[in-house]
């Protein structure tokens, strides 16, 4: 045995915590703006700086940049704490920090520009995409040769954590950013519809399992019990905690999907696993709060401990409140409305920002050798933080429950009671002001903190953690082989693929399988009761041996979190073939499909959803319910998550050109009181017609029928609609249009929403009420 | 009514699986392990050591 001393590289940690206060106030600051442009639409200044553009550039900045940058910081500072090791390559720790901090910059820069790919946490394009799998291959590679390097054999629960994270934001970041090019920063998602959906909901959703949770789960079980100076209150639990969450998270995604057009058993699986997702998120939670037991004095002096604990407790309330949402009868009400946005700022502003302002006021002090600046301050910063919250999540609450209940209200002859979309939005008014309130003051105490912590680094000197480590070989208690191939996994996976083909045949031949295996698990595990009197006390019990065994632990925890997505995305992916053979529906024309893409753009789908629910309030509202067909050549789908304005999936030939036009121009002189930002800059800008032959190539890629003779005149037809089109509005309004304009693009997809081209009018600019009445719709006069 | 046959037998199976797993653990002395890796996040052998003035350029 040699005893070394190993210097810790805490040099990245500074450099990760300093960028992600930077970024943290950014990314706030941005998403007090648009909560302002909500309240007060002429907060919404130029084209590059409206609501549509911003919002994206808010969620990139609060989930990438600064929890992104928080979790680097905890995860390599506690990692080569745990490993006893210093980080495996200076080098390449330089590299994630600046190829990270460059993607951040490249992300601020091209969504205000437009350039998005339309699907919400993922809108960033396809170069950066590149640049964001390369970076975080130099992470996991960084990360697991530390790991290879270690000096401490057992894995300890955090890196659990860690490794998750990893491989499973790996997997869901290639999948849903699969995509043809067809420029420097455009591209078309492979997938599609109701496919597209599917994908983009797994990856939403396990973004915030996978990199909004899990992390700050491994740092809350390395850094809770540092600050509470005592072990984690059940290692037992962390186990069983681990192992089901992250099998569990997987599959939860369609719940954000429920009573749309996705097929009924992805919605059911997604209900179901949301709502088990409640045990293991709360077994979580209580193993953080109860590690405080014997310890709950400190609360009254410790801010760390203070924010630590109201952090694991908004983790609690959050992961009751989500499974809670996705029972279908309660997603009803809440989806689309403020509720949602109500419960993502609970998780966000509660655990993420508290669990970074906890481990942030721990962390500084050890990085440069001194002590907190004011502990007043950050006391001041917990206060004034936890009423920005409530402020916050109680407005929203109350604004989507109101709103909700107002879209479903009905008058005494079973019509809708506000038919008039903008009547439910005035109605919620006072509580978009209460949320901005809210949210400025969690700001306040923010930029408190930075202050705060940039006093305690000027007040001492950057100092780097040493430690005396033996290097004696670790003891061999088994191979990774035969760890990875032990009874427990032999035994899961006999019984799992039992129950599995179980699918493949009739009844009586599934009662008997199913029986067989009851008994022989009741069997072996009788067995193994018997057995495991007789067994040494000291022998290894196999999850102790997996702990010492990086490869094995990875390789099982691809395989936990593997079958989920695997299970929900496959049958969706081999069934799209038939449904695009069978479809009735038609792809968009060369003006359409430019129109749509500036739809994206503009970031329209932030405000507006392109799904009918199956509820009589709705298709009174709006119309026919949607269908898997109506979206079937939507690459990306363009579904939506939030009504701040109407549905649009059937809003085709409800209105004429004209109206369009106007609402674009000023939306208020059509509905007074909307809180649309003005689109005006869309009437002067062009559509390069040059680039629609080579989208209807990349769509045709992707396997939207478009036939060889439309893509070689897809430049001659697009012009020849813009110009009707173009005509049209100038006989109804007199009014004088570009017919290249992007205005006039955008106007040529609303009209074809709902509508496939058999069902459009001859000629441009039909008069709304003839095509209404064509779907036997009641115009809701929104 | 299929569904529901089915339902009930596999949560008897579970149960009944998960109380035996239980059994099994407990009695196999498996945890024991957990007492001292508990506490691995506590060594405190750590010490600080100012950067030089080389590391810190």
């Amino acid at each position: 045995m040699n005893l070394k001393t190993i210097t810790y590289d805490d040099d990245i940690t500074r450099k990760f915590v300093g960028a992600s206060i930077l970024w943290g106030i950014v990314g706030m600051l941005v998403g007090v703006i648009i909560a302002l442009q909500l309240a007060f639409w002429q907060a919404n200044v130029g084209p590059y700086l409206s609501f549509g553009r911003l919002r994206p550039l808010h969620t990139n900045a609060v989930i990438f940049a600064f929890v992104g940058n928080m979790m680097f910081a905890g995860i390599y500072y506690s990692t080569q704490r745990l490993t006893k090791a210093r980080l495996a390559s200076d080098w390449l720790s330089r590299i994630h920090f600046w190829g990270w901090q460059a993607i951040i910059v490249a992300a601020a820069v091209t969504l205000p520009l437009g350039a998005t790919q339309g699907k919400e946490y993922a809108e960033l394009e396809w170069p950066i995409d590149l640049a964001i799998a390369a970076i975080w291959l130099v992470f996991a590679t960084n990360f697991f040769l530390t790991l290879k390097r270690r000096n401490e054999q057992h894995l300890y629960v955090a890196l659990w954590f860690y490794i998750a994270t990893i491989v499973t934001v790996t997997v869901l970041h290639v999948v849903n950013s699969l995509s043809i090019p067809v420029g420097p920063l455009k591209s078309y998602s492979v997938f599609g519809g109701v496919q597209d959906a599917l994908v983009q909901w797994w990856y939403g959703h396990n973004a915030v399992a996978f990199f909004l949770t899990t992390p700050i789960l491994g740092i809350m079980y390395y850094f809770l019990p540092k600050a509470a100076e005592r072990p984690v209150f059940s290692y037992r639990l962390s186990i069983i905690h681990f192992w089901s969450l992250v099998f569990l998270y997987i599959w939860a995604g369609p719940h954000h999907l429920l009573n749309t057009a996705l097929p009924d058993w992805a919605q059911t699986l997604g209900m179901v696993f949301s709502l088990m997702l409640i045990a293991p998120s709360w077994g979580g939670m209580l193993n953080g709060l109860l590690t405080l037991r014997g310890a709950w004095d400190k609360l009254r002096e410790d801010p760390v401990l203070k924010f630590f604990a109201a952090g694991v407790t908004f983790y609690g309330m959050a992961t009751f409140e989500g499974p809670m949402l996705s029972i279908k009868g309660v997603s009803g009400l809440a989806h689309y409305t403020d509720w949602i946005v109500a419960h993502v700022h609970a998780g966000a502003l509660g655990w993420n920002g508290f669990m970074a302002a906890g481990m942030f006021y721990w962390l500084v002090p050890r990085l440069y050798g001194t002590k907190l600046f004011s502990r007043s301050a950050a006391n001041f910063h917990f206060y004034i933080g936890t009423f920005g919250i409530l402020l916050y999540v109680i407005s929203m609450w109350v604004a989507g429950v109101t709103q909700g209940l107002m879209w479903r209200a009905e008058n005494e002859t079973g019509g809708l009671l506000y038919p008039s979309f903008i009547e439910t939005l005035l109605a919620i008014k006072a509580m978009y002001w209460m949320r901005l309130i809210g949210g400025t003051l969690y700001l306040v105490g923010f930029i408190v903190l930075a202050w705060n912590l940039w006093r305690t680094a000027r007040s001492g000197q950057p100092v780097d953690g040493t430690v005396e480590v033996a290097t004696a070989a670790f003891e061999d208690d088994a191979t990774e082989v035969s760890v990875l191939l032990g009874r427990p996994v032999i035994v899961t996976l006999l019984l799992g693929g039992a129950v599995l083909a179980t699918a493949a045949l009739d009844r009586v031949g599934a009662t008997v399988v199913l029986v067989a295996v009851a008994l022989i698990a009741i069997i072996m595990g009788a067995l193994s009761y018997e057995r495991a009197n007789d067994a040494a006390p000291s022998a290894p019990a196999w999850h102790r041996l997996v702990e010492g065994k990086g490869i094995s632990f990875t390789t099982l925890t691809i395989i936990a979190v593997l079958i989920g997505g695997v299970a929900e995305i496959v049958p969706s992916v081999v069934a799209g073939g038939d449904k695009l053979r069978s479809t009735s529906n038609k792809p968009y024309s060369g003006l359409e499909l430019e129109g749509r893409d500036v739809f994206l753009k503009e970031g329209c789908y932030n405000c507006h959803s392109q799904m009918i629910r199956p509820f009589t309030w709705e298709t009174a509202r709006y119309g026919e319910v949607s269908s898997e067909d109506d979206s079937i050549f939507d690459h990306p789908f363009q579904w939506g998550s939030k009504r701040t304005g109407p549905d649009l999936a059937r809003v085709g030939g409800r209105y004429s050109n004209l109206w369009h036009y106007k609402h674009m121009l000023d939306p208020r002189e059509i509905s007074p009181g909307s809180n649309m930002p003005s689109y005006a800059h869309l009437a002067g800008a062009l559509v390069d017609f040059d680039a629609t032959a080579d989208k209807l190539r990349a769509m045709r890629t992707v396997g939207v029928p478009y036939k060889p003779e439309q893509i070689a005149t897809a430049k001659r037809d697009a012009r020849q609609a813009g110009a009707a089109i173009a005509a049209a509005l100038k006989v109804e309004g007199g009014v004088e249009v570009a017919a290249d304009s992007e205005l006039v693009a955008l106007v040529a997809y609303l009209q074809r929403l709902g509508r496939v081209p058999a069902d459009a009018p001859a000629q441009p600019g039909t008069p709304a009420i003839e095509v209404a009445a064509t779907h036997g719709q009641e115009r809701s006069g929104e | 009514m299929e569904v529901l046959e089915l339902t009930v037998f596999a949560s008897v199976v579970l149960g009944l699986a998960a109380v035996l797993f239980f059994a099994w653990n407990v009695r196999s002395r498996s945890h024991e392990h957990t007492e001292h890796l508990a506490l691995l996040p506590l060594a405190n052998d750590e010490r600080s050591r100012p950067k030089t003035e080389e590391e810190a350029l």
